[in-house]
Protein backbone atom coordinates (compact mmCIF):
# COMPACT_ATOMS: atom_id res chain seq x y z
CA UNK A 1 0.00 0.00 0.00
CA UNK A 2 2.93 2.34 0.43
CA UNK A 3 3.64 2.18 -3.35
CA UNK A 4 0.36 2.26 -3.93
CA UNK A 5 0.19 6.13 -2.24
CA UNK A 6 3.33 6.97 -2.95
CA UNK A 7 2.44 6.50 -6.62
CA UNK A 8 -0.88 8.36 -6.35
CA UNK A 9 1.34 11.31 -4.60
CA UNK A 10 3.31 11.11 -7.70
CA UNK A 11 0.06 11.67 -9.75
CA UNK A 12 -0.53 14.26 -7.26
CA UNK A 13 3.15 16.13 -8.06
CA UNK A 14 1.80 15.79 -11.87
CA UNK A 15 -1.29 17.69 -11.16
CA UNK A 16 0.50 20.26 -9.58
CA UNK A 17 3.30 21.25 -12.27
CA UNK A 18 0.56 20.89 -14.85
CA UNK A 19 -0.90 24.00 -12.57
CA UNK A 20 1.87 25.66 -12.52
CA UNK A 21 2.23 25.52 -16.55
CA UNK A 22 -1.16 26.30 -17.06
CA UNK A 23 -0.29 29.48 -14.66
CA UNK A 24 2.72 30.70 -16.36
CA UNK A 25 1.10 29.60 -20.19
CA UNK A 26 -1.55 31.72 -19.95
CA UNK A 27 0.85 34.87 -20.31
CA UNK A 28 2.20 32.68 -23.12
CA UNK A 29 0.83 33.28 -27.39
CA UNK A 30 -0.27 29.98 -26.19
CA UNK A 31 -3.21 31.69 -23.81
CA UNK A 32 -6.39 31.02 -26.11
CA UNK A 33 -5.45 27.08 -25.95
CA UNK A 34 -4.78 27.08 -22.15
CA UNK A 35 -7.75 29.18 -21.68
CA UNK A 36 -9.87 26.73 -23.61
CA UNK A 37 -8.21 23.65 -21.54
CA UNK A 38 -8.92 25.81 -18.47
CA UNK A 39 -12.59 26.57 -18.75
CA UNK A 40 -13.08 22.76 -20.09
CA UNK A 41 -11.57 21.66 -16.77
CA UNK A 42 -11.90 23.78 -14.59
CA UNK A 43 -15.72 22.36 -13.43
CA UNK A 44 -14.10 19.13 -12.53
CA UNK A 45 -11.84 21.22 -10.50
CA UNK A 46 -13.56 20.23 -7.37
CA UNK A 47 -14.88 16.70 -7.27
CA UNK A 48 -10.93 15.98 -8.77
CA UNK A 49 -9.63 17.85 -5.56
CA UNK A 50 -12.32 16.00 -3.61
CA UNK A 51 -11.11 12.65 -4.74
CA UNK A 52 -7.82 13.84 -3.16
CA UNK A 53 -8.75 14.99 -0.50
CA UNK A 54 -10.89 11.79 0.30
CA UNK A 55 -8.05 9.92 -0.45
CA UNK A 56 -5.53 11.53 1.95
CA UNK A 57 -7.91 10.76 4.60
CA UNK A 58 -8.49 7.31 3.85
CA UNK A 59 -4.79 6.52 3.26
CA UNK A 60 -3.88 8.60 6.64
CA UNK A 61 -6.36 6.41 8.15
CA UNK A 62 -5.02 3.06 6.56
CA UNK A 63 -1.47 3.99 7.88
CA UNK A 64 -2.54 4.80 11.53
CA UNK A 65 -5.55 2.00 11.81
CA UNK A 66 -4.27 -1.05 9.47
CA UNK A 67 -0.66 -0.33 8.79
CA UNK A 68 -0.26 0.88 12.95
CA UNK A 69 2.31 3.82 12.33
CA UNK A 70 1.91 6.14 15.06
CA UNK A 71 0.40 9.48 13.98
CA UNK A 72 2.91 12.37 15.34
CA UNK A 73 1.93 15.99 17.06
CA UNK A 74 3.00 17.47 13.22
CA UNK A 75 1.03 14.22 11.81
CA UNK A 76 -1.84 15.15 13.67
CA UNK A 77 -1.71 18.70 12.81
CA UNK A 78 -1.61 18.17 9.44
CA UNK A 79 -4.76 15.54 9.61
CA UNK A 80 -6.83 18.46 11.33
CA UNK A 81 -6.36 20.67 8.11
CA UNK A 82 -6.89 17.83 5.75
CA UNK A 83 -9.68 15.50 7.09
CA UNK A 84 -12.35 18.46 6.91
CA UNK A 85 -11.07 19.60 3.36
CA UNK A 86 -12.52 16.21 2.12
CA UNK A 87 -15.83 16.57 4.39
CA UNK A 88 -16.31 20.19 3.21
CA UNK A 89 -15.77 19.56 -0.49
CA UNK A 90 -18.17 16.64 -0.31
CA UNK A 91 -20.57 19.17 0.82
CA UNK A 92 -20.26 21.64 -1.54
CA UNK A 93 -20.28 19.19 -4.27
CA UNK A 94 -23.87 18.11 -2.82
CA UNK A 95 -25.01 21.10 -2.56
CA UNK A 96 -23.49 22.55 -5.42
CA UNK A 97 -22.33 25.32 -3.34
CA UNK A 98 -19.13 26.70 -4.71
CA UNK A 99 -18.59 28.97 -1.66
CA UNK A 100 -16.89 26.06 0.08
CA UNK A 101 -13.79 26.10 -2.09
CA UNK A 102 -12.16 29.24 -0.23
CA UNK A 103 -12.37 27.24 3.09
CA UNK A 104 -10.82 24.33 1.61
CA UNK A 105 -7.85 26.22 0.42
CA UNK A 106 -7.36 28.07 3.71
CA UNK A 107 -6.94 24.50 5.27
CA UNK A 108 -4.81 23.28 2.34
CA UNK A 109 -2.77 26.01 2.33
CA UNK A 110 -2.30 25.79 6.38
CA UNK A 111 -1.11 22.28 5.92
CA UNK A 112 1.44 22.83 3.44
CA UNK A 113 4.00 24.40 5.56
CA UNK A 114 3.53 22.04 8.31
CA UNK A 115 4.27 19.37 5.71
CA UNK A 116 7.19 20.86 4.64
CA UNK A 117 8.51 21.65 8.16
CA UNK A 118 7.90 17.79 8.37
CA UNK A 119 9.57 16.64 5.58
CA UNK A 120 12.63 18.77 6.22
CA UNK A 121 13.15 17.52 9.98
CA UNK A 122 12.76 13.84 8.34
CA UNK A 123 16.07 14.36 6.52
CA UNK A 124 17.62 17.08 9.13
CA UNK A 125 16.31 15.45 12.26
CA UNK A 126 18.78 17.70 13.86
CA UNK A 127 16.35 20.93 12.60
CA UNK A 128 14.08 19.96 15.51
CA UNK A 129 16.09 18.84 18.30
CA UNK A 130 19.01 16.48 18.99
CA UNK A 131 16.78 13.47 20.45
CA UNK A 132 13.73 10.87 19.72
CA UNK A 133 10.46 11.20 21.82
CA UNK A 134 9.64 7.48 22.40
CA UNK A 135 6.78 7.36 21.86
CA UNK A 136 5.87 9.28 18.42
CA UNK A 137 9.22 11.18 17.10
CA UNK A 138 8.30 14.08 13.94
CA UNK A 139 11.52 12.64 12.84
CA UNK A 140 11.27 9.27 12.14
CA UNK A 141 10.66 7.96 8.74
CA UNK A 142 8.21 5.41 8.22
CA UNK A 143 8.98 4.74 5.11
CA UNK A 144 10.92 6.36 2.07
CA UNK A 145 9.24 5.14 -1.68
CA UNK A 146 11.15 5.45 -4.53
CA UNK A 147 13.80 7.22 -2.09
CA UNK A 148 11.91 10.39 -1.56
CA UNK A 149 8.23 10.12 -0.99
CA UNK A 150 7.26 10.03 2.58
CA UNK A 151 3.94 10.53 4.90
CA UNK A 152 4.63 14.50 5.14
CA UNK A 153 5.48 14.42 1.17
CA UNK A 154 2.46 12.71 0.47
CA UNK A 155 0.35 14.80 2.87
CA UNK A 156 2.27 18.17 1.43
CA UNK A 157 1.55 16.82 -2.63
CA UNK A 158 -2.33 16.28 -1.18
CA UNK A 159 -2.41 20.32 -0.18
CA UNK A 160 -0.84 21.58 -3.24
CA UNK A 161 -2.94 19.67 -5.35
CA UNK A 162 -6.21 20.68 -3.67
CA UNK A 163 -4.67 24.31 -3.67
CA UNK A 164 -3.73 23.69 -7.71
CA UNK A 165 -7.36 22.36 -8.77
CA UNK A 166 -9.42 24.75 -6.45
CA UNK A 167 -7.27 28.01 -7.59
CA UNK A 168 -8.51 26.83 -11.29
CA UNK A 169 -11.63 28.48 -11.58
CA UNK A 170 -10.82 32.07 -9.40
CA UNK A 171 -7.76 32.02 -12.24
CA UNK A 172 -9.14 31.65 -15.14
CA UNK A 173 -9.53 34.61 -17.11
CA UNK B 1 -8.80 39.62 -13.65
CA UNK B 2 -11.08 36.22 -12.91
CA UNK B 3 -14.80 35.36 -14.10
CA UNK B 4 -16.37 32.52 -12.64
CA UNK B 5 -18.11 30.11 -15.28
CA UNK B 6 -21.31 30.50 -14.48
CA UNK B 7 -22.57 26.52 -13.44
CA UNK B 8 -25.24 26.82 -15.95
CA UNK B 9 -22.86 26.73 -18.46
CA UNK B 10 -20.78 23.58 -16.95
CA UNK B 11 -21.01 20.88 -19.14
CA UNK B 12 -21.15 17.52 -17.60
CA UNK B 13 -18.61 16.05 -19.84
CA UNK B 14 -15.10 16.78 -17.45
CA UNK B 15 -16.60 15.67 -14.83
CA UNK B 16 -17.52 12.30 -16.19
CA UNK B 17 -13.80 12.47 -18.33
CA UNK B 18 -12.14 13.22 -14.27
CA UNK B 19 -14.06 10.24 -12.85
CA UNK B 20 -12.72 7.94 -15.34
CA UNK B 21 -9.51 9.26 -15.38
CA UNK B 22 -9.47 9.33 -11.33
CA UNK B 23 -10.49 5.43 -11.77
CA UNK B 24 -8.01 4.85 -14.43
CA UNK B 25 -5.11 6.23 -11.86
CA UNK B 26 -6.19 4.37 -9.28
CA UNK B 27 -6.83 0.82 -11.10
CA UNK B 28 -3.07 1.75 -12.63
CA UNK B 29 -1.58 2.78 -9.14
CA UNK B 30 -2.89 -0.38 -7.22
CA UNK B 31 -1.54 -2.66 -10.31
CA UNK B 32 2.06 -1.11 -10.39
CA UNK B 33 2.00 -1.47 -6.26
CA UNK B 34 0.80 -4.91 -6.59
CA UNK B 35 3.31 -6.12 -8.96
CA UNK B 36 6.29 -4.43 -7.20
CA UNK B 37 5.81 -5.51 -3.91
CA UNK B 38 5.39 -9.30 -5.06
CA UNK B 39 8.74 -8.90 -6.80
CA UNK B 40 10.08 -7.52 -4.39
CA UNK B 41 8.62 -9.84 -1.50
CA UNK B 42 10.59 -12.34 -3.88
CA UNK B 43 13.81 -10.49 -3.86
CA UNK B 44 13.75 -10.05 0.12
CA UNK B 45 15.99 -11.69 2.77
CA UNK B 46 16.51 -9.91 6.31
CA UNK B 47 18.87 -12.59 8.02
CA UNK B 48 18.93 -13.95 10.98
CA UNK B 49 15.13 -13.97 12.78
CA UNK B 50 15.32 -11.51 15.65
CA UNK B 51 13.22 -12.19 19.11
CA UNK B 52 12.35 -9.19 21.06
CA UNK B 53 13.06 -11.10 24.50
CA UNK B 54 12.47 -9.15 27.71
CA UNK B 55 15.07 -8.02 29.84
CA UNK B 56 14.87 -7.29 34.08
CA UNK B 57 16.47 -4.40 35.69
CA UNK B 58 17.20 -5.42 39.44
CA UNK B 59 17.66 -2.71 42.26
CA UNK B 60 16.21 0.20 43.06
CA UNK B 61 14.75 2.40 39.57
CA UNK B 62 16.60 5.46 38.60
CA UNK B 63 14.31 8.62 38.51
CA UNK B 64 13.02 9.86 35.47
CA UNK B 65 15.75 11.46 33.17
CA UNK B 66 15.08 15.39 32.82
CA UNK B 67 17.80 17.22 30.64
CA UNK B 68 16.12 20.88 32.04
CA UNK B 69 16.82 19.62 35.94
CA UNK B 70 19.76 21.63 36.90
CA UNK B 71 20.74 18.63 39.64
CA UNK B 72 20.39 15.10 38.29
CA UNK B 73 18.77 13.33 41.30
CA UNK B 74 20.24 9.46 39.72
CA UNK B 75 23.68 10.36 40.37
CA UNK B 76 25.64 9.09 42.90
CA UNK B 77 22.72 6.33 42.83
CA UNK B 78 23.69 2.73 42.47
CA UNK B 79 22.43 1.53 39.08
CA UNK B 80 19.88 -1.10 38.55
CA UNK B 81 22.11 -4.56 37.74
CA UNK B 82 20.58 -5.50 33.91
CA UNK B 83 19.77 -8.70 32.63
CA UNK B 84 18.53 -9.97 29.56
CA UNK B 85 19.89 -11.67 26.41
CA UNK B 86 21.92 -10.62 23.08
CA UNK B 87 21.24 -11.14 19.26
CA UNK B 88 22.50 -14.38 19.42
CA UNK B 89 20.03 -15.23 22.50
CA UNK B 90 23.33 -15.55 25.24
CA UNK B 91 22.52 -14.24 28.45
CA UNK B 92 23.84 -10.86 28.97
CA UNK B 93 24.15 -8.74 32.97
CA UNK B 94 25.21 -5.57 32.87
CA UNK B 95 26.34 -4.22 36.27
CA UNK B 96 27.81 -5.79 39.72
CA UNK B 97 31.38 -6.54 37.88
CA UNK B 98 33.37 -3.47 39.23
CA UNK B 99 34.13 -1.86 35.59
CA UNK B 100 32.80 1.43 34.69
CA UNK B 101 30.79 1.82 31.63
CA UNK B 102 29.09 3.69 29.48
CA UNK B 103 25.55 2.35 28.37
CA UNK B 104 24.26 3.48 25.51
CA UNK B 105 20.27 2.92 25.09
CA UNK B 106 19.19 3.04 21.41
CA UNK B 107 15.85 2.43 19.70
CA UNK B 108 15.71 1.12 15.67
CA UNK B 109 13.78 3.69 14.40
CA UNK B 110 15.01 7.09 15.74
CA UNK B 111 16.81 9.03 13.47
CA UNK B 112 19.58 10.50 16.64
CA UNK B 113 19.93 6.63 17.14
CA UNK B 114 20.72 6.03 13.68
CA UNK B 115 22.90 8.87 13.03
CA UNK B 116 24.45 8.46 16.52
CA UNK B 117 25.43 4.73 15.82
CA UNK B 118 28.63 4.80 13.21
CA UNK B 119 29.92 7.90 14.71
CA UNK B 120 30.57 5.95 17.78
CA UNK B 121 31.79 3.10 16.16
CA UNK B 122 34.19 4.97 14.64
CA UNK B 123 34.99 6.98 17.90
CA UNK B 124 35.83 4.10 19.78
CA UNK B 125 37.62 2.14 16.63
CA UNK B 126 40.40 5.34 16.82
CA UNK B 127 39.73 5.41 20.97
CA UNK B 128 39.68 1.79 22.37
CA UNK B 129 38.85 2.02 25.87
CA UNK B 130 40.58 -0.66 28.09
CA UNK B 131 39.03 0.90 31.65
CA UNK B 132 35.47 1.56 30.39
CA UNK B 133 32.74 -0.53 28.90
CA UNK B 134 30.01 -0.06 26.10
CA UNK B 135 27.20 -1.50 26.89
CA UNK B 136 24.47 -1.25 24.93
CA UNK B 137 20.90 -1.48 25.26
CA UNK B 138 18.24 -2.13 22.14
CA UNK B 139 14.68 -0.76 23.67
CA UNK B 140 11.59 0.76 21.86
CA UNK B 141 11.19 -2.17 19.89
CA UNK B 142 8.22 -2.12 17.57
CA UNK B 143 7.92 -4.41 14.09
CA UNK B 144 5.71 -2.06 12.66
CA UNK B 145 8.72 0.61 12.84
CA UNK B 146 11.09 1.84 10.55
CA UNK B 147 14.49 0.05 10.25
CA UNK B 148 13.54 -3.36 12.44
CA UNK B 149 15.50 -5.05 13.45
CA UNK B 150 17.28 -3.66 15.60
CA UNK B 151 19.92 -6.90 14.90
CA UNK B 152 19.96 -5.94 11.36
CA UNK B 153 20.48 -2.42 11.78
CA UNK B 154 23.55 -3.01 14.45
CA UNK B 155 25.41 -5.87 12.61
CA UNK B 156 25.26 -3.74 9.16
CA UNK B 157 26.91 -0.84 11.39
CA UNK B 158 29.62 -3.10 12.46
CA UNK B 159 28.79 -2.62 16.41
CA UNK B 160 31.41 -4.01 18.27
CA UNK B 161 29.69 -5.24 21.66
CA UNK B 162 27.65 -7.00 23.04
CA UNK B 163 23.73 -5.92 22.74
CA UNK B 164 21.03 -6.24 25.83
CA UNK B 165 17.86 -6.67 23.90
CA UNK B 166 14.68 -5.05 26.73
CA UNK B 167 12.00 -6.09 24.40
CA UNK B 168 9.20 -5.07 26.85
CA UNK B 169 11.17 -1.66 28.14
CA UNK B 170 11.83 -2.82 31.71
CA UNK B 171 15.23 -1.89 31.53
CA UNK B 172 14.88 1.51 29.67
CA UNK B 173 11.49 2.77 32.59
CA UNK B 174 14.35 1.39 35.03
CA UNK B 175 17.20 3.71 33.76
CA UNK B 176 14.98 6.64 33.85
CA UNK B 177 14.77 6.99 29.86
CA UNK B 178 12.99 9.76 28.54
CA UNK B 179 14.30 10.22 24.98
CA UNK B 180 16.14 8.33 22.58
CA UNK B 181 19.64 8.46 22.52
CA UNK B 182 19.79 7.98 26.10
CA UNK B 183 23.50 7.41 28.12
CA UNK B 184 24.27 6.54 31.69
CA UNK B 185 27.76 6.50 32.98
CA UNK B 186 28.27 4.33 35.85
CA UNK B 187 31.92 4.38 37.89
CA UNK B 188 33.30 1.32 38.83
CA UNK B 189 31.77 1.53 42.41
CA UNK B 190 28.27 1.02 40.47
CA UNK B 191 27.27 4.60 41.01
CA UNK B 192 25.65 6.51 38.44
CA UNK B 193 28.05 9.25 37.50
CA UNK B 194 26.32 10.79 34.81
CA UNK B 195 23.35 10.93 32.20
CA UNK B 196 22.48 12.26 29.04
CA UNK B 197 20.38 12.50 25.86
CA UNK B 198 20.89 13.31 22.34
CA UNK B 199 23.12 13.08 19.42
CA UNK B 200 26.69 13.88 20.59
CA UNK B 201 30.21 15.16 18.74
CA UNK B 202 33.19 13.25 19.04
CA UNK B 203 34.13 15.92 21.87
CA UNK B 204 31.43 14.50 23.82
CA UNK B 205 31.60 11.16 23.10
CA UNK B 206 35.38 11.06 24.28
CA UNK B 207 33.75 13.80 27.80
CA UNK B 208 31.29 10.73 28.22
CA UNK B 209 34.03 7.93 28.54
CA UNK B 210 36.59 10.14 30.54
CA UNK B 211 33.44 10.79 32.96
CA UNK B 212 33.07 7.14 33.35
CA UNK B 213 36.92 6.96 35.35
CA UNK B 214 37.22 9.88 36.38
CA UNK B 215 35.68 9.60 39.90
Amino acid sequence: MQRFFALLTLVALAVVVLRIFTAIAVHTPMQPAVQRWISYAAPASSPAAFAIAATTMLGSLYFSEVAHYTPCKLCWFQRICLYPIALILGYGLARRDNSVRGPAMLLAAVALPISIYHYLIEWYPTLESGTCDPTAPCTAVWFRQFGFVSLPLMAGAAALAIISLLSLRSTTP
Amino acid sequence: MSTAISPKTESRKPLIYIAVTTALVVVVALVIAIASSSSSKKAGGSGAPFVATEAAANGTPLAAYDETAAVDPAVGQVAPTLSGQDFAGQELIIGGDKRAKVMVFLAHWCPHCQREVPLLVTWLAAHPQPQVDLTTITTGIDPNRPNYPPSDWLRREKWPTPVLVDGNSAVATAMGLTSFPYFVVVGANGQVVKRGSGELTNDQIAALFASAVAQ
